[in-house]
């Protein structure tokens, strides 16, 4: 046990303190659990937004059941679910279209983001490629002392760099989000056994496209597949299965309260 | 160039608000305009924000945004045509609410944040852990600017009388504070109790912060807390309550496994309480050695401490004294050096400028809400000393285009304008008042404890909301060598004199009112460089609101003497019997509604009782038994008016300085005037040219004074003005204004 404090005699204290519990037959020392240090990891925002619109691309399939209230909210997760059972056809025949567009909206996403991330490499080593390059130069001693320097200032106007500069900044620290219990999953009404017929054209004409869609190269950590190519092949490394992958994004969430306020 | 600041929510209660409002104000003490937007914006406080999707900033404006939950306005600051920045309030980690809809909005966050990293110029964390989130999320240019705080709205004379009676009660009072959310760890506050009820069965758990009662959560807490004694769930409370809880509590305890700051600590070292606080995220940091953090959750230890930190004098008094020295760390003088140097390096460098000569003719901005064919004293004297000052000054009236200040419509067309000789640039209001939704506020704001938000929101509902005006001070900086404000109370002056508060003199034309007792008034009496009073009543309330008030300087008001014919007057109007006069605003905040009650009471008592003439521009009905309201009046036939009265009410309790008093005397004319203004009491003292009144006896016993000694009266009124000329009152705006020129020079 350690207390913290400038203006108190911190020993003295704890000395007294265990004193008195002893008197009082209070153990002394208990083993505790101590909390994780340190700050929070990066979430790599190109591939979470990939994989939110991955697995929210499916307007027509619920979210998780869920309710942080006790006994009404079981009767709102009851009727919810009975809803989703009774009228599941209906919400395909609603949201058949939103469906689609979302397929677009992810798709172009998964394209557009892995197209960032090789011009990132591509301008890294660019940039590692003339670094040396320049350094070879006779270019005088205090010069490059001065460029290091000049390039060690923080920059008045940030350009969309590649990556991280700051040394403290673990491109590394990449977290995805973690596996969530698939349990809840298991029990959402699973996606239309019969579509209607329209919808059912309408999911066929798009996936055609899809799954013509260029395949990145080897080792790209985001590709564009779809869920027809994911069954296909297995996905790439960085790239966790769906189970993997949160339920909700940032755009699909409910509006919240800012989280200061109390 | 404008800084505006981007919030996801702007609600009452909200940190992210509160630190907004709070930058806000360092922003224009630095010398930068520039207003809030928010995706969410809290009913009521549409003067203070505007929605997100206003925000249309220029290439050279900077934009923070403040970021904390996902928001989807990480997206819209990625694609905003300006200079970006962040501020970070940090986020809940996901481990907390594993498998809960709330991780993933918490992920999401993160990941935005990582997102905007590449297109931030300059990134703030409110604390160093804060800051370092940033530098791994992938910001460069990361600087710490903490929150401030303001503790004298913690002292005990702000907490609310009610909240702290009933609060009173034996201790130790151990106190909570923060949304009731899983990692803030309620349940271990009950556990804390419950060990400090075993030395001390008396004593009481206080727990404040917004819950949902239908909550899991809350109700596992109502649960645990059903077989404990002294445990008070208090909710969320507005500030003056919030406070009564602070100086009610012995020992203010968080418990929580994750803060990037903190705020109830510090609130808790402004009001005066020891702190313990689990050693989680940013609290030591926050702490910076004060109070009493702990690294293991051993609640019979903790227990033993918190009755020391509550009972032990030896123990509790140095930890006190340590929180409040600490507390200069979050002082906002330290917390502006801070965001100084985090925006220097983001903001272009002023040019430098080269000392000049002391100008002969010093180019002066005279700032007033209203301008040019008004009722109003404070306007009418800006104009006064407008047309007195033109020959020394190089003058331009910074003004609105508003006519009426009940609801500030535009009736001015805005840009130049040129009135009676004088330049004038005008700008628009931007909101029309609603009066009756502002006097509800009002009853809710007046005579009580606020915090900032609440105050700021009620500057904004009385208006005038000007940005332009506001644009302007802080853009054309050095079109001016020096600024005159006149009138405290209005927006103008509350957020336009910080932005030039060096070079800045303020003609505050104070009154004993409501709103003069509110914080937000401080810069404007601080900050300028010289007040400039109308009387000594004025500097001795100004005293006692504002013991740390700029230099200040009784100036009085120089007063006209035109010729007047009373008789001409009454010929004019066909009045054939004795009057009383007021002339000026006919509203009920003048006190007319009493002068017409007592008239109406005088005429029933007496038949020769004298009528009653009003005259200026009116807000309510005027009638009654020898009641003649004349509307607007030109200047001669208000001397004339003035001349020909028996006496001159002046019903209005709140006054500064009363010109129509001065005018009255100049005109040989005594007056009778509310006895609830120490203002007016001192000038009938002083001049001994007529009567107070506080109720009707005294108002009947007056009137007859001042009826039998009309003359007499009235002669000391005339040698009263005699002494107050223009070219006194002038000479001392002169020398004030040289001073700032002279300084500046240096």
């Amino acid at each position: 046990m350690k207390l913290l404090g400038r203006d108190i005699p911190a020993r003295e204290l704890i000395a007294r303190i265990e004193e008195r519990l002893r008197t009082r037959g209070l153990p002394t020392s208990e083993e505790v659990e101590l909390p994780p240090e340190g700050v929070e990891p990066r979430v790599e925002p190109l591939t979470f937004n990939l994989h939110a619109l991955e697995e929210h691309a499916d307007a027509t399939r619920a979210l998780p059941l869920h309710t942080h209230r006790g006994g009404v909210g079981q009767v709102v997760l009851l009727a919810k679910w009975a809803f989703r059972k009774s009228c599941q056809v209906f919400i395909n025949e609603a949201l058949g279209r939103q469906r689609v567009f979302n397929g677009h909206v992810r798709d172009s996403y998964a394209q557009l983001s892995a197209e960032v991330l090789r011009l990132r490499r591509e301008v890294e080593a660019l940039r590692a490629r003339q670094v040396p390059a320049v350094s070879d130069a006779a270019v005088p001693q205090q010069e490059r002392a001065q460029r290091r320097e000049h390039e060690a200032a923080p920059s008045a106007v940030a350009l969309p760099s590649t990556a991280p500069v700051s040394t403290t900044a673990p491109v590394v620290d990449t977290v995805l989000p973690k596996p969530r219990d698939t349990k809840a999953h298991s029990r959402q009404p699973a996606r239309p056994k019969q579509p209607v017929s329209a919808a059912s054209t309408e999911v066929d004409s798009t996936s055609a496209p899809r799954a013509q869609a260029p395949v990145p190269a080897a080792g790209e950590p985001v590709t564009s597949q779809t869920a027809h190519a994911k069954k296909a092949a297995p996905s790439a490394p960085a790239q966790p299965s769906a189970e993997a992958s949160p339920r909700r994004n940032a755009s699909g969430q409910k509006k919240r309260r800012n989280k200061k306020s109390r | 160039m404008a800084i505006h600041q981007l919030i996801p929510s702007f609600v009452p209660g909200d940190a992210t608000g509160q630190a907004a409002l709070h930058l806000q104000l360092l922003l224009r003490r630095m010398g930068h305009a520039g207003a809030l937007y928010a995706d969410e914006v809290g009913p009521g406080l549409e003067g203070l924000a505007s929605p997100a999707s206003a925000l249309r900033p220029e290439p050279g404006d900077l934009v923070l945004y403040h970021h904390g939950i996902a928001s989807p306005l990480s997206s819209r600051l990625m694609h905003l045509p300006c200079r970006r920045g962040i501020v970070f309030h940090n986020i809940s980690p996901a481990r907390f609410y594993e498998g809960l809809p709330l991780a993933d909005a918490l992920v999401a966050g993160r990941a935005q944040l990582a997102a905007m990293a590449p297109f931030a110029d300059v990134a703030i964390g409110v604390s160093d852990f804060n800051a370092a989130e940033l530098r791994v999320a992938g910001y460069r240019n990361v600087h710490t600017v903490p929150l401030f705080i303001e503790p004298e709205r913690f002292s005990r004379a702000s907490a609310d009388a009610k909240m702290l009676q009933r609060l009173e009660g034996p201790g130790p009072v151990l106190l909570g504070v923060s949304r009731v959310m899983p990692h803030k760890r309620f349940e271990d506050l009950l556990a804390l109790h419950r060990e400090v009820l075993r030395l001390r069965p008396q004593a009481r758990l206080l727990m404040v912060g917004g819950y949902e009662p239908g909550s899991r959560y809350f109700r596992m807490l109502q649960r645990e807390a059903r077989g404990l004694r002294g445990v008070s769930f208090l909710g969320r409370l507005n500030h003056a309550q919030l406070v009564a809880a602070y100086r009610s509590a012995s020992v203010f305890v968080s418990m929580s496994e994750h803060e990037g700051f903190g705020v109830p600590l510090i609130e808790a070292m402004a009001a005066e309480v020891p702190v313990l606080a689990y050693a989680a995220a940013a609290v030591p940091e926050t702490l910076g050695g004060a109070g009493v953090a702990f690294d293991q959750k051993r609640f019979a230890f903790l227990a033993e401490l918190a009755v020391d930190l509550s009972e032990d004098i030896s123990l509790r008094g140095p930890v006190i004294a340590g929180q409040t020295r600490r507390l200069e760390h979050f002082s906002a003088p330290s917390v502006q050096t801070a965001f100084t140097k985090a925006l220097e390096t983001v903001l272009p460098r002023p040019a430098p400028t080269k000392p000049r000569k002391v100008p002969e003719r010093p180019r002066v901005a005279m700032v007033v809400q209203r301008y040019g064919e008004v009722t109003g004293g404070a306007e009418k004297l800006a104009a006064q000393m407008a047309e007195h000052l033109a020959p020394h000054w190089d003058l331009t009236v910074l003004t609105t285009c508003a006519k009426n200040h009940l609801v500030w419509d535009n009736a001015f067309p805005p840009g130049p304008d040129v009135v009676d000789g004088i330049k004038v640039l005008r700008f628009p209001s931007t909101r029309v008042r609603n009066i009756r939704g502002f006097n509800g506020l009002s009853r809710q704001v007046f005579d009580k404890s606020n915090e900032r938000l609440r105050e700021e929101q009620w500057v904004a509902e009385q208006g005038p909301m000007c940005p332009g005006l506001l644009h302007h001070l802080a853009t054309e900086r050095d079109a001016y060598d020096g600024y005159l404000f006149f009138t405290y109370l209005y927006a103008p002056t509350v957020w336009g004199l910080p932005l030039v508060a060096d070079r800045a003199l303020l003609v505050p034309t104070t009154h004993d009112e409501a709103p003069v007792r509110f914080g937000v008034y401080r810069d404007v009496f601080e900050r300028p460089r010289a007040l400039l009073c109308l009387t000594p009543e004025e500097h001795t309330l100004i005293e006692k609101y504002f013991p740390n008030h700029a230099p200040t300087r009784v100036v009085g008001v120089g007063v006209d003497r035109p010729r007047a014919d009373g008789a001409r007057f009454k010929e004019k109007h066909g009045i054939h019997r004795h009057y009383l006069l007021y002339i000026g605003r006919q509203e009920p905040g003048k006190g007319v509604p009493e002068l017409l009650e007592y008239h109406q009471a005088l005429k029933n008592r007496f038949e020769d009782a004298p009528d009653l003439v009003l005259a200026g521009d009116t807000n309510m009905e005027l009638s009654g038994e020898g009641v003649r309201y004349l509307g607007r009046i030109d200047e001669q036939d208000k001397h004339d008016a003035l001349a020909g009265a028996l006496a001159v009410v002046v019903p209005s309790r709140y006054e500064s300085l009363s010109l129509l008093t001065l005018e009255s005397f100049a005109q040989g004319t005594p007056v009778l005037v509310n006895g609830r203004s120490d203002v007016l009491v001192g000038q009938v003292e002083r001049s001994g040219a007529g009567r107070a009144y506080t109720d009707l006896e005294s108002f009947i016993q007056g009137l007859r004074e001042v009826g039998s000694e009309r003359g007499p009266m009235g002669k000391r009124g005339l040698a009263y003005v005699k002494k107050q000329g223009w070219p006194q009152v002038v000479a001392a705006y002169r020398e004030e204004m040289q001073r700032i020129l002279e300084e500046k020079r240096r």
